[in-house]
């Protein structure tokens, strides 16, 4: 646990120190706060526009940063050799992979709390409220984008990272997709179609569910069972993915 | 290295999680949180321009929304007959984004005013019963705002004068915590309409006890108080909203005394 | 017991989508007792790291075994014990050496006050004391090298594995890495160092292994594999009459810029020098030669490619 612990931690000092990283979190915090300015465009429905622009902006960014940011935990320290200290070290491989991702969780995290926090307060610039709710969206929104950065991890270890890179993005559009799926699975003829495109659906994480943008701008309730269910689907789908990660880290030869 | 046995062990437990992840996502699917219908793919999203549809396909149906939104209102300032362009946006922008509630006023706005004036006279009764089949869906999908009650049974008041239909809509919107007393105002009136004076003077002295300098529900509480028994105003109103109805190709009310079943 | 036992260790490197491997290192069995250096030796490709990799757990090997201290390489007390200096180092440039030593340190279960203990007697052992607070991108190739020794050292291992430690460094920093590795030695701990430099090698070296498309060419002692030669070069000056005489013991003086020199076996050294002494000459040098182990290792590769080209 102490090498987890540490790796994360020097993950989360590497990355902030990382050009790409600074480069996504400005840009995204510099379009929330264009958004404030565009909304002029139609004074009735201001509020709502910077809301949906902004979470937008957090979830478009918030994948780049996802993808990025997970492509760049294990191929570079094998390139660069890094990696080669560390294992002679008395850390275990799962202890390593684990570490890596922690600290993507990590920088994910301030990610979007500063992106959100920056919206709530262009939001009360503009209409002289606290949207708290809107923090809601920013969380599910995190925990979305923390499968998506555990995927392309353990993709990274079996990939090139451009291929990592093309198929985190695929995963994104599949994950948004699954609404879709699923409504041409409840359309569905016969039960075996509607099997075969609900099982499709599963390959990849439904990420539309933790979508809950338009809801929180339109201010729609969501009850608790809700975020229950999203967390036990979250937690399954990323021990999942994470064992995989482990099981095809371990195989690799250094 | 992971010792084969483990290996095995760890693919077992992973193939039976990600099998759990089904169950637990039909589960999210009926939860009444889940707001994940989509629509059906839409030409009219390229009136938005291409971002609108990069958006779309994105999954981000609001910010397509949106965007259909500003091309719709530069429609409306262009002038002329720009309504007939915004209706297929506003009604791609109601599937996009079913909680969007003011494109579901707008629309329906569009359908029973601006579209109904311009129909011919065969085609007019279709336009206002489109304003308020759009309102009607409108409130399926937003039944916890109380502004689409309102628009139906305002366009039940004002463009249908069928305040029979408005009078129980009414009644639905001030049962909303943040409805505004005006709407106390708009039931009182529809009442007066139906002729049913006592339940108005009753709703007058609603909107009194809830917002004590109301001075509208005074005034019209005091001429009530004085007027409760003229039947002559009631009848000229009555024949009045009649020769509207006539003129927007509406089949003639009967007077409201002679209606059994009132609200 | 052997610290390291490697017993027919074999690697071969496929490709992804299958066909024609590369065989990396071939039924390699050796054994490095406590307290040697060990040389491992060989041009690129013959198989050196490689077989390093194996032995650190970061590849698998296809037959045969290794194990370090009696274990499995994969034990973590078997990391516990052990250090690594990679070739050419990289490391977080983000981090500053102390940072660095203090990160790598984390990994072992050492206390707060141990740790920073360790770390200053390392920075002091490299001579990277006033460089502490820099970035490690602004190091250049020799501080690298430096604090890549100081990481192998930070849990004062019982082996150390430096692969090329003094690669790219000028004279004197190479100079000063050799001495930290004899001091090294005299700590009694058991050293593989892995280098192209064979004239380092046979400074550092108890012992030697020649690798060469991953074979196990030769393994021994310096004394083993390089004998001493059997005759020796007499260097004098002396008057033409010794010449003759020297020529009349069945020897062949070579007459260079006034000075002779005369290759004599080692039991006919005593007469020679009774023949300088006896004309009034001056001795200069006296010089036993030993083939070099470049020497030795270019003589077995050539064997082995006439053998199997």
């Amino acid at each position: 646990m102490r090498s987890i612990k540490s790796i994360a931690t020097n993950m989360v000092g590497e990355a902030l120190n990382r050009l790409i990283f600074q480069v996504i979190l400005i840009f995204g915090v510099v379009f929330m706060v264009a958004g404030f300015f565009f909304t002029y465009l139609d004074p009735g429905e201001e509020g709502k526009m910077l809301k949906d622009l902004g979470l937008t902006t957090l979830t478009i960014f918030g994948m780049l940063m996802a993808i990025f940011m997970a492509v760049s935990t294990i191929t570079p320290e094998v390139e660069r050799r890094t990696i080669y200290c560390l294992i002679a070290k008395p850390v275990k491989r799962h202890y390593f992979f684990l570490g890596k991702f922690l600290g993507s969780v990590v920088i994910l995290g301030i990610a979007c709390l500063v992106m959100g926090l920056v919206l709530v307060l262009a939001l009360y610039v503009k209409e002289q409220v606290w949207s708290l709710e809107l923090l809601s969206a920013v969380g599910l929104t995190f925990v979305s984008l923390s499968i998506m950065s555990a995927l392309v991890m353990t993709l990274s270890t079996v990939a090139s990272p451009m291929l990592a890179v093309v198929g985190g993005f695929v995963f994104w559009a599949l994950g948004y997709a699954q609404g879709f799926m699923h409504q041409l699975a409840a359309h569905a003829d016969n039960p075996t179609s509607r099997g075969i495109l609900e099982s499709l659906g599963s390959l990849a994480p439904n990420l539309q569910v933790f979508d809950i943008r338009a809801a929180m701008v339109d201010q729609v309730y969501i009850p608790p069972s809700y975020y229950s269910w999203l967390g036990i689907y979250a937690v399954m789908y990323l021990v999942v993915v994470l064992v995989i990660g482990i099981i095809a880290f371990n195989q690799k030869q250094l | 290295m992971i010792e084969p046995k483990t290996k095995k062990a760890l693919l077992a437990i992973v193939l039976v999680l990600w099998l759990a992840t089904m169950p637990a996502l039909q589960a999210i699917y009926h939860n009444p949180g889940y707001h994940g219908e989509l629509a059906q793919w839409n030409p009219n999203v390229r009136e938005g321009g291409t971002l609108a549809i990069m958006a779309m396909l994105g999954g981000f149906r609001n910010v397509a929304a949106n965007m259909l939104w500003l091309q719709s209102d530069k429609y409306w300032h262009q002038g002329g007959r720009g309504w007939w362009k915004m209706l297929p946006l506003l009604r791609t922008i109601t599937q996009l984004d079913p909680h969007f509630v003011a494109a579901w006023d707008t629309l329906s706005w569009h359908c029973a005013w601006n579209l109904h004036s311009d129909a011919s006279e065969a085609d007019k009764p279709k336009w206002i019963q489109a304003g308020v089949d759009v309102l009607r869906e409108g409130i399926k999908n937003n039944p916890d705002k109380y502004d689409l009650y309102s628009s139906l049974a305002w366009l039940y008041h004002e463009r249908v004068k069928d305040y029979n239909r408005a009078v129980p809509i009414w009644q639905k919107v001030l049962t909303f915590k943040d409805a505004p007393v005006t709407q106390g105002h708009m039931l009182a009136h529809a009442y007066e309409n139906t002729w049913q004076i006592d339940k108005a003077m009753e709703v007058w002295r609603w909107c009194v006890r809830r917002k004590s300098d109301d001075m509208v529900a005074r005034r019209a509480l005091k001429w009530l108080t004085a007027h409760k028994d003229d039947r002559a105003y009631l009848i000229t109103l009555w024949e009045r909203d009649n020769k509207v109805r006539k003129s927007r190709g509406l089949p003639a009310m009967p007077r409201p005394d002679q209606v059994k079943d009132k609200p | 017991m052997a610290v390291v036992e490697m017993q027919d260790l074999t690697k071969v490197y496929r490709p992804f989508l299958g066909g024609l491997g590369v065989l990396a290192v071939n039924q390699l069995t050796l054994d490095i007792e406590q307290g040697e250096t060990f040389g491992l030796v060989g041009p690129n490709g013959s198989g050196k790291t490689t077989t390093i990799k194996l032995l650190l757990g970061l590849l698998y090997p296809n037959k045969g075994r290794c194990r370090l201290f009696g274990k499995k390489v994969f034990a973590m007390s078997v990391k516990e014990r052990i250090g690594y200096m990679p070739e050419a180092p990289y490391f977080y440039d983000h981090l500053t050496g102390e940072q660095l030593l203090h990160y790598y340190a984390s990994f072992f279960a050492m206390s707060k006050s141990r740790r920073r203990e360790r770390v200053e007697a390392l920075l002091s052992m490299v001579g990277m004391q006033e460089r502490r607070k820099m970035l490690l991108r602004h190091y250049s190739r020799g501080m690298l090298q430096r604090i890549g020794l100081a990481q192998a050292m930070i849990n004062d291992p019982e082996l150390l594995i430096l692969d090329e430690p003094t690669s790219g460094l000028d004279p004197i920093g190479s100079y000063q890495i050799r001495n930290l590795i004899v001091e090294l030695k005299h700590l009694n701990k058991t050293i593989i160092l892995c280098s192209h430099l064979l004239g380092e090698v046979e400074t550092l070296c108890d012992r030697v292994g020649m690798l060469h498309r991953g074979n196990l060419l030769a393994c021994g002692t310096l004394e083993e594999l390089l004998p001493e030669a059997k005759e020796a070069r007499v260097s004098m000056q002396v008057p033409p009459e010794a010449e003759t005489e020297l020529s009349a013991m069945g020897l062949s003086p070579e007459c260079e810029e006034g000075l002779v020199s005369v290759l004599a076996p080692v039991g006919q050294l005593d007469p020679v020098l009774d023949v300088v002494r006896k004309c009034g000459g001056t001795l200069f040098e006296v010089r036993r030669s030993r083939q070099t182990l470049e020497q030795f290792f270019v003589q077995k590769v050539r064997e082995r490619e006439v053998v199997t080209p």
